[in-house]
């Protein structure tokens, strides 16, 4: 990183901040936040390089610290307000590699507001470590530092109070695991993030949850998928994958006046019926865990199958070109991978009605969804269903060494905004988050196989009435390419659990093609984060 | 679920071109509003130390409402409140929607909604409520075309189709 002394120039009229962040999840730090300036409506710039970049989504660097540029301090707080990552954003006066660096950009240039600083006012002043305890009296020692080369005006005319200070400054060293100091800071807390002030992920920790799943989202990665989706109030986003509800219960709680709308194929899961998970209650069901964070009102649940789901379809209806308007503005699911949780859908096998579950769920039959079809069918639904610009945020699993960038879903109307993963040991899960940017092109009169034009609910083969380009290529990708997520299942427990020194076994009789030979690992473009993914820190 | 789902959800059953709206009957309703109260004076009741809860009681926002409105069939909401015998209070939309059959497009297109601005506060709020907080706990859903009936249990439509409806 240059000298951060000197403040590269800026397009507009931004101001520059620096921001910390939680060091939980690296390559989601930049396109959160971004996120979250976006839907605010906030212009938003990362410095990258020393300099600011606007759609800087897959900007990533392992220290937390990060420059970005807004327009104001009101709109710093308001991004503090939202996103789930930022610990603090500061008005940055000095940073140096060393404590006699920083004290001369203090002496020399001091903090504007040290200068005039009004009298009566009272302030505060904090060190903190990263990656490093700092004693009480190693605080004290450099609060003294620092405060014989402030301004006299701060003693003359403020007062100390640590309780609620009009100011505060803050003082952040910098190590990286517990090595000599990288970097120290200086700078005026301008904001705290949600996660320091309401405590939101102790708040929302699954074991408070009354109704829980095996593959229950963690409460951290689940608000950031919302921060992603740019959920706003009154918006509607979607989970065709819902479960417990895990995803749509951290929408819910961080935007109050979303509507949350979830489906999923199994009424064990969504009703409770199922083998009690530790510590679920009994009695409960998914819409538990939102009536008892008085969220019920946000949300609905729908048992049906996410290929073929009842959502009415924006478009010409019926008879008439009048047109529906569509009414879901983001997607996000955590789509099972066949690990933890297989992937059905319903088949068209005949099958007597009468065959009845216990608590009146009818007896469906269904058959594997292989991983291929569910995402393409999953990018499918989204470019057909969100408005222009809307968002549809999904995780990818793929075992590490067989991925390579084409494996990502695509859609010809649906653009890659961010991927962002996160390792594992052997394997990784990427969280894609893919931008509607046009309306599929439809055949001038297409028609579905019945005839006629396109009908209200998503009922049509998955693709049909795309226009000829649109339509090959997502043929393409239903033609059962060879990707890292396809044969996820298969891959995880062959080598991610024996370790990679296994031979991997052929994927199944007849199709026995072993895939290292084929793969390679292949560099990740531009389009995608630049960082190799790294084992995941401990969660603070 | 609420009437916002049933606002917007059709018929996918295999063939039905005009599934639109689906036909409503309820045999236990609530208003989720009244639920979130109730819920809250217990919590006081238990422990006199806690606060109203995190979140409080559900309050009519106008934002929310600005970014819903356009998703929204009037008609199809009117109908369906009545169907359930709260449409009282509701101003009333510019077409009627029959209740036994599914709509013509020009009924449902979106635009047929009243502007919002030109509803009263008490219009809006009464709408607000009906749209998110009136929750059919016990019910069905039936398609206009071809009368499947889809059960609603426990607040959760059962919107499966057997193998022969794909």
């Amino acid at each position: 990183m240059s000298d951060a002394a000197v403040a590269p120039p800026c397009s507009s009229e931004l101001q520059r901040f620096l921001v910390k962040f939680a060091d939980s999840h690296p390559a989601f730090c930049a396109p959160e936040f971004l996120s979250v300036a976006k839907v605010l409506g906030i212009e938003c710039a990362i410095e990258v390089d020393g300099q600011p970049v606007k759609d800087a989504y897959s900007f990533s660097q392992p220290s937390p610290f990060i420059y970005v540029y807004l327009p104001n301090e009101a709109a710093a707080r308001a991004i503090a307000r939202r996103s789930i990552l930022v610990r603090a954003i500061l008005r940055e006066w000095a940073s140096a590699t060393s404590y006699e660096e920083l004290l001369d950009q203090i002496r020399n240039d001091p903090p504007g507001d040290m200068v005039d600083f009004p009298a009566g006012k009272t302030f505060a002043m904090r060190v903190e470590g990263y990656h490093q305890r700092l004693s009480i009296e190693y605080q004290r020692e450099m609060i003294n530092r620092i405060g014989e080369c402030c301004p006299p005006a701060v003693y003359e005319r403020g007062r100390v109070n640590l309780r609620s200070p009009d100011v505060t400054w803050c003082l952040i060293e910098e190590y990286i695991s517990r090595g000599p100091l990288q970097r120290v800071y200086f700078g005026t807390r301008v904001a705290e993030g949600i996660r320091v002030t309401d405590h939101l992920l102790d708040r929302f920790r699954l074991n408070r949850r009354s109704y829980l799943g095996t593959t229950a989202m963690d409460p951290e990665l689940a608000f950031l998928m919302a921060n992603m989706a740019c959920s706003a109030p009154g918006r509607v986003v979607l989970d065709p994958f819902v479960g417990t509800g895990s995803l749509l219960l951290s929408v819910a709680a961080l935007v109050p006046g979303v509507q949350v709308l979830g489906t999923d194929i199994d009424p064990r899961t969504v009703r409770g019926l199922g083998r009690p998970v530790a510590g679920s209650r009994p009695g409960t069901n998914a819409l538990t865990n939102f009536q008892e964070i008085g969220l019920a009102h946000s949300v609905d649940l729908v048992l049906c199958d996410a290929s073929r789901s009842p959502w009415r379809l924006p478009g010409f209806t019926g008879q008439s070109t009048a047109r529906l308007a569509g009414f879901v503005d983001a997607i996000i699911a955590d789509p099972p991978y066949g690990v933890r949780e297989s992937a059905q859908q319903l088949t068209q096998r005949l099958r007597p009605r009468s065959c009845a579950e216990p608590n009146d769920e009818r007896y469906i039959l269904k058959t594997n969804y292989p991983p291929e079809q569910v995402y393409a069918d999953l990018v499918d639904f989204a470019a057909l269903h969100l408005p222009v610009g809307g968002r549809l945020v999904y995780w990818l699993a793929v075992i590490t060494e067989f991925f390579t960038p084409e494996d990502v879903p695509r859609h010809p109307a649906m653009n890659l905004v961010a991927l962002c993963p996160q390792s594992f040991s052997r394997w990784t899960r990427f969280l894609v988050v893919m931008e509607k940017t046009r309306e599929p092109a439809f055949d001038a009169g297409s028609t579905t196989a019945a005839g006629g034009p396109l009908p209200l609910a998503c009922s049509l083969a998955p693709g049909a009435g795309l226009a000829a380009e649109d339509r090959a290529y997502v043929e393409t990708l239903r033609q059962g390419r060879e990707t890292s997520y396809g044969q996820f299942r298969t891959q995880y427990f062959n080598t991610a659990k024996n370790g990679p020194h296994e031979p991997v076994l052929p994927l199944a009789p007849g199709e026995g093609k072993v895939r290292q030979t084929r793969r390679r690992a292949a560099p990740l473009p531009d389009a995608v984060p630049a960082v190799a993914p790294t084992a995941q820190p401990e969660e603070q | 679920m609420r009437l916002l789902a049933h606002n917007l959800m059709c018929s996918h059953v295999r063939g039905v071109k005009n599934g639109y709206p689906l036909g409503l009957a309820a045999t236990e309703v609530r208003f989720l509003d009244e639920v979130a109260e109730k819920a809250i004076a217990e919590q006081m009741a238990e422990d006199s130390d806690a606060s109203d809860g995190e979140y409080g009681l559900p309050e009519y926002n106008d934002d929310v409402m600005a970014n819903i409105w356009p998703k929204v069939v009037y008609s199809v909401l009117h109908q369906a409140a009545s169907a359930l015998g709260h449409a009282e209070g509701l101003p009333p939309p510019k077409v009627a929607v029959s209740p036994s059959m599914g709509v013509d497009a020009a009924t449902v297109a979106s635009s047929s909604n009243p502007d919002l601005a030109s509803l009263t506060e008490q219009e809006r709020k009464t709408i607000y409520r009906i749209l998110f907080y009136l929750d059919v706990v016990e019910g069905s859903l039936t398609c206009p075309e071809s009368g499947r009936v889809f059960p609603i249990v426990k607040s959760i439509p059962n919107m499966l189709l057997d193998e022969d409806e794909v």
